[in-house]
């Protein structure tokens, strides 16, 4: 193709143009034939490098429907759809883009569709809003588009497109919403526990900080705040369904949103009330935190994957908490069953009651203190363990952290280290203790009232009564007994 | 690749080159297209959005041999906007590399 030839085309395809576009895109085209042809290309290597007309054409109506303004809010996807097929068989998902954004410069649009869509797409503040928002963020959009093309290359047909631009444009609107409605949203207004009432809820979030209080009136409601930019606030979204007693709810990505949206969490909480019982409660969080206060749950479960956990006041027959990197902070609560554990966290039980109690860090530190239980079990790998809780049977175990128990009521203890030192306080001190000692390299002292003996061998050593039955091994670190 | 992605990224660079820098169209798609391969009709367009976005202002000027050129002039919104996309841009690229070495 010659110069000639090719801006013959060209002409045509920016015929329905406005002058001021088309006389523009003529004159760059004309200046760059110029300027390679001064730098010694011929015109047939100039076309090809300037590629099909056909491309541009489609790239034209994209660029003058970006500049009739916003994507419109409501847009009839089938009518959209159906138009778009009629145009051509073979659009791009594109090219059915531009068809939705109503290019109102570019030739073949039905006028009647873009008035429609005027008044549809709320007070005009919203609309500029929207309309910012765009031109800011024009680079995340083409990710949107990204992602709608990759699902298109599989079967999707152009209504299904369609059907997504307009579900984007529409979770856009109630993103919007969502951020001036500050008031907490009721989702089951329940009137006291009754018959049919909800008692189980699965609250499942990606990034949300989870905070569970018990309502008064015992209601359960959900409180979604969003505190992202515009983009992170449309990148996700609250949801919530009931499926016999149980309330599935939580925060989640909205699919069709872009890579850059999805960078860099935003700040978001989920607020709940629940009843002051309720039969399971389960919280699931990947990055955010979870607080519960003052509630009572026949099972409970709560999971972070890098959040903390912190529950106050809290009763539950059984109650498993746990975080891969979070720390864990458990006050005043009371649990027939707790399995606390976390990774890389820290494990901090402060006072409460319970019955069996496990703890376990992988390398975060173990801490209970002032706890009543018949049993505890704390374990780490690195880090140390500190157990000043009354219990009746104690385990602690460490590999190179220091063990610290206060054994003061227990009647039973293992305790285990490798290179850990394992220190034993109150021992004995009802009637006396025998401890079963076993150390490769560690020292041995064991004290019982004001008789102290150290240096010794492994074996079972008995003070007083002997009552409380202790059994103590480590392969280097000291075993300390007093 | 995808068309979209490239047009973002062709804006990106673009933006980028004409920081501190004015250059003609013909300037611009020679660089460009000697970098990757693009329809250099298509950068027009891209220039002409930066244009209406008001991202970049343009003006004549006469070349010693030939008439007078299309200079294309980052604007100030321009260079914040070429700030802003360039950080979203490295953000995306060294997630998407930790996750590509990470396997």
């Amino acid at each position: 193709m010659n110069r000639n030839e090719y801006m013959e085309q060209l002409r045509n395809a920016v015929s329905g143009y406005d002058a001021e576009i088309r006389d523009e895109i003529i004159s760059d085209y004309e200046e760059h034939f110029n300027i390679g042809i001064m730098n010694g290309k011929t015109e047939e290597q100039i076309c090809s490098e300037l590629g099909s007309i056909q491309e541009l054409t489609e790239e034209l109506a994209m660029l003058s429907g970006r500049e009739s303004g916003s994507v419109k809010v409501q847009i009839d996807a089938q009518a959209e759809a159906k138009r778009a097929e009629s145009i051509s068989e073979e659009s791009s998902a594109e090219r059915v883009e531009g068809e939705v954004v109503e290019p109102e410069g570019a030739p073949n649009k039905g006028k009647e569709n873009g008035e429609k869509n005027n008044g549809a797409g709320g007070n005009s503040s919203e609309g500029r809003n929207e309309k910012e928002y765009y031109r800011e963020s024009d680079f995340r959009e083409s990710f949107i588009r990204e992602m709608s093309d990759m699902g298109n290359a599989i079967c999707r047909g152009v209504g299904v497109v369609v059907n997504e631009a307009t579900r984007f444009a529409k979770d856009i609107a109630e993103s919007f919403e969502h951020n001036e409605n500050a008031d907490p949203f009721c989702a089951y207004d329940e009137a006291g526990e009754s018959a049919d009432g909800c008692d189980n809820v699965i609250i499942d979030t990606e990034n949300a900080n989870v905070t569970v209080k018990v309502n008064p009136n015992n209601k359960i409601t959900f409180d979604y705040r969003n505190h992202g930019s515009k983009n992170q606030q449309m990148a996700y979204e609250f949801y919530h369904r009931q499926q016999l007693n149980t309330i599935f709810a939580g925060v989640k990505r909205v699919k069709s949103v872009s890579f850059f949206s999805r960078i860099g969490s935003p700040f978001i909480e989920l607020i709940v009330t629940v009843p002051a019982s309720l039969k399971r409660l389960v919280i699931r969080t990947k990055s955010g935190d979870i607080d519960c206060t003052g509630l009572k749950a026949g099972v409970l479960e709560a999971e972070s994957l890098s959040g903390e956990l912190k529950l106050s006041e809290v009763m539950s027959e059984e109650a498993t908490l746990s975080s891969a990197s979070g720390c864990i902070e458990v006050y005043e609560c009371s649990f027939a069953a707790g399995n606390v554990n976390t990774t890389s966290g820290n494990v901090r039980i402060s006072g409460g009651r319970a019955g069996n109690l496990r703890l376990l860090s992988t390398s975060g530190n173990v801490n209970a203190e002032g706890t009543a239980a018949r049993s505890i079990s704390g374990t780490s790998v690195s880090g140390c363990v500190k157990l000043r809780a009354e219990a009746q049977s104690v385990f602690v175990k460490t590999t190179s952290g220091l063990a610290d128990v206060m054994c003061r009521n227990c009647t039973e203890l293992h305790g285990n280290t490798v290179s850990g030192r394992l220190n034993v306080y109150g021992a004995g001190a009802a009637d006396g203790y025998s401890a079963s000692v076993n150390t490769v390299s560690g020292r041995i002292v064991l004290s019982y009232g004001a008789e102290r003996r150290s240096g010794m061998k492994n074996g079972t050593y008995i003070f007083g009564a002997g009552t409380s039955k202790y059994t103590l091994s480590s392969v280097s670190g000291g075993i300390y007994v007093e | 690749m995808n068309a979209q992605f490239k047009k973002g990224a062709l804006e990106l660079c673009v933006l980028s080159m004409l920081v501190g820098n004015d250059r003609y169209g013909y300037e611009l798609t020679e660089e460009v297209s000697k970098k990757m391969v693009i329809a250099t009709g298509t950068l027009y367009l891209v220039l002409k959005r930066l244009k209406d976005d008001n991202y970049v202002d343009t003006y004549l000027r006469e070349s010693e041999n030939g008439p007078a050129r299309k200079y294309y002039h980052l604007t100030p919104e321009g260079k914040a906007y070429q700030e802003k996309l360039k950080a979203e841009w490295l953000e995306f690229v060294a997630v998407v590399g930790g996750i590509i070495d990470a396997v």
